[in-house]
C-alpha cells in the first residue's frame, strides 16, 4: 500500500533518483571501458579459473582459431589427480567470446575442478584464420581430445566433454565422425532439431523463413569482407526479447544502482564480447543447419565430401540438459533429434545407446550455463553420477532431481543437498514431451525458398558486393554495429561523460537513498512494469511437481500427436504412437511452465529484471 | 533398476560402499562395473527368465554364493531394505540351484 505523500518524500525522492541516475550513467560508462580495455588485450577467455595453453589450433595441419587450455585448480579445490576422468569443456562459438562456461566458482568448469578430476578448455580466438571451414574446427577438436587422452591413458573411460549452445551441436558431430574419442557427452542447451519449437512461442526459429532464408548471411559475409560479425548474432539475441533488451535491464541497473554494477559489468564483460566467424563457417551452419535442418537426418557433409555426420554413430552416453524458459534453445530443438534417429526404444537399445535428459522448467537459456543454482544441482548431478550414467543400460532415461529430506531412505548415502534417480522413458514420452511437429512442415518449403534466393544472390548479387567489399569498409562497418556502438560511444572515449565519474565517486560518498515505503519510489517502481509474458492468460504450471519431471501425465501421452510427416530418414520414422491421437495442438500452450526473466531466468545474472 | 526401470543413485552408492569393502583383487574397477550393468541388463531384457534361472548356475560354488549373498543384502540394508535370510528366504531361492530351492520349497 502506497502511503499519502508530503513534500519532503518529493524532495527526498528527487535527490534519491539523481543520485541513482549518476551512478547508473557511470556504470554504461564503466562498461564501455572494460569493452575497449577487453578488446586491447586481445579478447582472452572470461574464465574465473587460471589456465594455460596447451594446443594452440592455429599451429595445426588445418589450422583453426581454437585453442586447448588445461584449467588449473585454485587454492579451494582438490589437487588435480590425473587417474581421474578429464573434463573438457567447449564454449559455444555464435558471437561471443569464449568464458561461458566458467564464469564463476559454480560453474561447469567449477564442479568438476572441486572433484578432483582434471580439466580442460577449448578456447577460441577472435578472428577466425583465413579459409578455415567448420570441418578445421572439428578435427582440432578431436586433435584436443586425443591429446587428453595421451595425458591421462588410467583414468576410466574417455574424457567427458561438455558443450554449451553452439559447442553441443559441434561435439555431436564430432563424437559421430570420431566415436572413438569422447567419453560422455554433456550437451547443454544445445538446438539439434532446428525446426522444432512450440508455435508462437520460439520466434527465433521463424527468423529464417520471414528473411527470406540465408542469403542474408551471405550478404552479411560478403560486406564483411569474408568475415561475419558475430555481433549480428547477439543482435539477433537480443530481438527475442526486445522489453528486457532495452528497458528491463536497464532500469533494473537504475533500480538497484547501489548494489547491481558489479553483476551487470561482469556479465556485460562476456556479453559485450564480439568474435568473427568466415563466411563459409557462417553459411554452412544456417544452411545446413538452421534452415537446413540436416544435422539429425545425417544429411551433414563437409564441402569436399569426405565427412558424413550420422548421430547414430555415437557411441558414448549423451546427457542433455534443457529448459522450458529456454526460448533460444526450447527443449523441442533439444530433444526432437531422438525422435529422428531412433523410431522405438527397441531401435535405441539396439544401438546400445544411452541418452540422460533434464528439462529444467523455467531457467532462462544463459542461465543453463551461467547459473549458479542450475551448477550446483543439474550440472552437479551429471557430473557426480557420470560413472552411473555409463553404467546405465541402453535406452532413454529422464534424470530427476529431489531436494534431500530427512524422511527418506538412506539418505545418508547422498553427500550433497539432492537425491538423483533416473527413470526410463520411451521415444513415445518424448514425442508427447514435445508436442505436436506439424508446425514443422513449413519450413521445409523455408528451406526451398532459401536455396532459391541463396542461389540468386550468389549469381546476380554476390559478385558485385565481393569487388566492392573491403577490409577498411568492412572494419567501419563493424566499428560502428548497433552494439560496439552502444558501449565505445559509452565510455572515457566520450568527452560528455568525463564529469560522471567525479559525479558518481561524490554520491558514493554521499549517498542519500529514499525510504523503501516513498511514495513515489514505489509509484516508479510500480510504473516501470513491462507487460510480463507470464501474463498471457492460462494456467501457471511450474508447479513443484512439475519442476521435478518433466515426464509427460497418462494424459498427455495418450494426447500425443502422431508423427506422421517424413522428418526422418525412411528407417527412423516408424515411432508407435498411441491410439487416438490425432488431435491438433496436442499440448496446450498455456500448459507449459512460465519463462525465464532474463536471458538466464534465474534473477541471478544482470539481465534479470527482477 | 527396479521394476519400473527406475535407478536411484543411493542404490548405486550403496553397491560403490559395499565394493570398497571387498578385497582389492575381488574389486570390479568401474569399466568392469559399467560393462556387467549394461550387459546382465541386456539379458534381463532378451528373456528375463532364463536370466534369473542362470544365476544360480553363475553362483553354483558356496563360496561364490555366500558372497553374493552378503554382498547383495549389505547393499539392501544400506538403502534400508532388509532381506530375508533364512533359506526360504528370496535371495537364498534366487541363487540356489532349482532342485535346491525346491527341496526347501
Amino acid at each position: 500500500m502506497i502511503r499519502i505523500p508530503v513534500f519532503s518524500d518529493f524532495a527526498d525522492y528527487l535527490v534519491d533518483a539523481a543520485q541513482r541516475n549518476a551512478l547508473f550513467w557511470d556504470t554504461l560508462r564503466e562498461r564501455g571501458n572494460e569493452y575497449l580495455r577487453h578488446e586491447a588485450a586481445g579478447s582472452p577467455p572470461l574464465l574465473k579459473f587460471g589456465h594455460e595453453l596447451l594446443l594452440d589450433g592455429r599451429s595445426l595441419e588445418r589450422p583453426c582459431n581454437y585453442a586447448l587450455l588445461r584449467i588449473l585448480p585454485g587454492r579451494g579445490d582438490l589437487p588435480t589427480d590425473p587417474a581421474m576422468r578429464p573434463f573438457v569443456v567447449v564454449d559455444p562459438r555464435a558471437g561471443h567470446g569464449p568464458g561461458i562456461g566458467g564464469f564463476k566458482e559454480d560453474s561447469e568448469i567449477g564442479n568438476a575442478l572441486r572433484l578432483g578430476h582434471p580439466v580442460y578448455f577449448v578456447t577460441f580466438f577472435p578472428e577466425p584464420v583465413q579459409g578455415q571451414r567448420l570441418v578445421d574446427v572439428m578435427l582440432a577438436e578431436a586433435r584436443f581430445l586425443e591429446l587428453v587422452r595421451e595425458r591421462h591413458p588410467e583414468a576410466p573411460g574417455g574424457p567427458c566433454v561438455i558443450g554449451n549452445c553452439q559447442a553441443g551441436w559441434a561435439i555431436m558431430g564430432l563424437a559421430a565422425v570420431r566415436p572413438d574419442l569422447p567419453g560422455p557427452i554433456l550437451i547443454a542447451g544445445s538446438p539439434l532439431s532446428y525446426w522444432a519449437g512450440a508455435p508462437g512461442l520460439n520466434p527465433m526459429r521463424y527468423a529464417g523463413g520471414l528473411l527470406g532464408g540465408s542469403w542474408l548471411s551471405y550478404l552479411a559475409g560478403d560486406l564483411g569482407n569474408g568475415r561475419f560479425d558475430g555481433a549480428n548474432l547477439v543482435l539477433n539475441f537480443e530481438a527475442l526479447n526486445p522489453a528486457n533488451t532495452w528497458w528491463s535491464k536497464y532500469y533494473n541497473l537504475l533500480d538497484k544502482a547501489d548494489t547491481e554494477p558489479p553483476r551487470f559489468l561482469e556479465f556485460e564483460r562476456w556479453w559485450g564480447g564480439y568474435f568473427l566467424m568466415n563466411r563459409e563457417e557462417m553459411t554452412a551452419i544456417v544452411d545446413q543447419l538452421f534452415v537446413g535442418n540436416k544435422l539429425a537426418r545425417g544429411e551433414v557433409v563437409s564441402h569436399d565430401g569426405s565427412l558424413r555426420v550420422d548421430l547414430r554413430n555415437i557411441r558414448s552416453p549423451i546427457c542433455v540438459l534443457c529448459s522450458w524458459g529456454d526460448d533460444i534453445t526450447p527443449p523441442q530443438q533439444a530433444l526432437n533429434w531422438i525422435l529422428d534417429l531412433y523410431a522405438s526404444d527397441d531401435d535405441l537399445i539396439t544401438q546400445g545407446q544411452t541418452i540422460v535428459y533434464s528439462v529444467h522448467p523455467r531457467v532462462g537459456h544463459l542461465g543453463i550455463f551461467v547459473s549458479g543454482a542450475v551448477a550446483r544441482k543439474e550440472h552437479a548431478g551429471f557430473v557426480e553420477l557420470l560413472d552411473l550414467i555409463e553404467a546405465l543400460p541402453p535406452g532413454l532415461y529422464e534424470m530427476l532431481i529431489e531436494d534431500k529430506q530427512p524422511e527418506m531412505r538412506a539418505v545418508e548415502l547422498v553427500p550433497d543437498r539432492y537425491v538423483t534417480r533416473f527413470e526410463q522413458r520411451s521415444v513415445v514420452d518424448i514425442a508427447a514431451l514435445c508436442g505436436d511437429r506439424e508446425g514443422e512442415r513449413p519450413f521445409e518449403v523455408v528451406r526451398r525458398v532459401s536455396e532459391v534466393n541463396a542461389g540468386l544472390y550468389e549469381r546476380l548479387a554476390a559478385p558485385t558486393v565481393r569487388a566492392m567489399a573491403n577490409e577498411p569498409a568492412a572494419e567501419a562497418m563493424r566499428r560502428l554495429h548497433p552494439l560496439r556502438a552502444q558501449r565505445w560511444a559509452l565510455s572515457d572515449l566520450n568527452p560528455m561523460l568525463r564529469p560522471v565519474e567525479a559525479l558518481a565517486s561524490a554520491v558514493r560518498v554521499n549517498r542519500q537513498a529514499c525510504s523503501a515505503d516513498n511514495p513515489f519510489r514505489a509509484m516508479e517502481r510500480n510504473s516501470r512494469r513491462q507487460p510480463s509474458r507470464r501474463s498471457r492468460p492460462g494456467p501457471r504450471p511450474a508447479t513443484r511437481q512439475r519442476s521435478r519431471s518433466s515426464a509427460p501425465s497418462t494424459e498427455r501421452r495418450s494426447r500425443a500427436r502422431p508423427r506422421g510427416w517424413p522428418l526422418t530418414r525412411p528407417t527412423t520414422r516408424s515411432v508407435p504412437t498411441p491410439p487416438g491421437t490425432s488431435s491438433p495442438g496436442a499440448r496446450s500452450r498455456t500448459s507449459w511452465p512460465a519463462r525465464g526473466r532474463g536471458p538466464c531466468g534465474t534473477g541471478s545474472c544482470a539481465y534479470c529484471c527482477c | 533398476m527396479n521394476e519400473q526401470g527406475a535407478v536411484d543413485e543411493r542404490t548405486y552408492r550403496a553397491l560403490l560402499a559395499v565394493r570398497e569393502e571387498l578385497p582389492m583383487r575381488q574389486r570390479p574397477t568401474p569399466a568392469e562395473v559399467r560393462e556387467i550393468a549394461r550387459r546382465q541388463a541386456l539379458l534381463l531384457r532378451a528373456d528375463r527368465a532364463a536370466a534369473v534361472r542362470g544365476l544360480a548356475i553363475i553362483f553354483a560354488a558356496p563360496k561364490d554364493r555366500a558372497m553374493a549373498e552378503a554382498v547383495l543384502r549389505k547393499a539392501a540394508e544400506m538403502v534400508g531394505f532388509r532381506i530375508d535370510p533364512s533359506p526360504r528366504g528370496p535371495l537364498a531361492r534366487l541363487l540356489s540351484p532349482e532342485e535346491e530351492a525346491a527341496g526347501v520349497a
